[in-house]
């Protein structure tokens, strides 16, 4: 779903109240997963599900994205990125070449903490988006 | 025997002003025939029986609807509104050659709307049948 994986990215990275929240700016924001290294904050999303709805001739999906901040410094600041995520995606219209997109909604908050081999507390927010979009 | 599915269906609406094709997103196509029945139970009978009188016939239309005055929103469904006389046409398996076509006079009975908050929006329009339907091929 390269298309709509684009569209997703283009918002984020033209959220400034987001980007500047990260290390690296625009370049923080990765699809799938983080490089090894990455410096912290930054942003991942991830496609967690769906597919085509096969409702009508019109060709539709609805899919299932999750999108999140990490953090090193603490859940309130891992919460803060995800927070502007939120203000960027919930029930907003994201750009798709080829698509319309009609529904761009939050449904699922999911917080997280792991500790690195470093013994390094990672703190991680974010929410799963329903994206549906018809051609 | 070869079953199949209505993602080839074909829906039209011909009224005074022309052709509308009303397929292009819809979900789901119903028709349900009918026939009036005059009970002829009489006496002793023990069972109800019955004489078949008029014929009649419902369709009805599901579509995810479109936003604006594109085809399959306001430019197609203002056409359908209650009272609007006009002909259904569907073809169940597309419109090529030899495909079966059935064809209803018909009188609109208007555009139902629902608008879910977190939902597709759709119209339902329900059609009157208005006279024979004639069965053919495309």
């Amino acid at each position: 779903m390269n298309a709509l994986n684009a569209g997703i990215l283009s918002t984020l990275q033209g959220g400034t109240a987001l980007t500047s929240l990260l290390s690296g700016g625009t370049a923080a924001i990765h699809y799938m997963q983080a490089p090894d290294k990455a410096a912290f904050p930054y942003v991942v999303f991830s496609i967690q599900g769906g597919g085509d709805l096969n409702l009508s001739p019109s060709r539709m999906k609805d899919m299932l994205y999750f999108v999140r901040g990490y953090s090193k410094t603490n859940p309130a600041n891992a919460g803060t990125i995800d927070a502007q995520i939120d203000a960027l995606l919930h029930n907003k219209t994201l750009t798709v070449t080829g698509w319309t997109n009609y529904r761009t909604q939050r449904e699922t908050d999911i917080d997280n903490e792991e500790v690195n081999t470093a013994g390094e507390h990672i703190y991680m927010a974010g929410g799963v988006y329903r994206v549906s979009i018809d051609s | 025997m070869t079953a199949y599915t209505g993602s080839a269906l074909d829906v039209k609406w011909i009224d005074s002003s022309g052709t509308v094709l009303l397929h292009g997103d819809f979900t789901v196509f119903d028709y349900s025939p009918s026939i009036d029945l005059v009970d002829q139970s009489a006496g002793v009978d023990t069972n109800k029986t019955y004489l078949t009188t008029l014929k009649d016939g419902k369709a009805s239309l599901t579509t995810n609807f479109q936003s604006g005055t594109a085809v399959g929103g306001t430019a197609s469904f203002s056409r359908v509104y209650e009272g609007a006389s006009g002909t259904v046409v569907w073809s169940p398996e597309g419109t090529a050659a030899a495909k079966p076509k059935y064809t209803i006079p018909a009188i609109a009975m208007g555009a139902v709307f629902s608008y879910p908050y977190a939902g597709l929006v759709e119209a339902k329009c329900d059609f009157q049948q208005n006279g024979a339907r004639v069965e053919g091929t495309n």
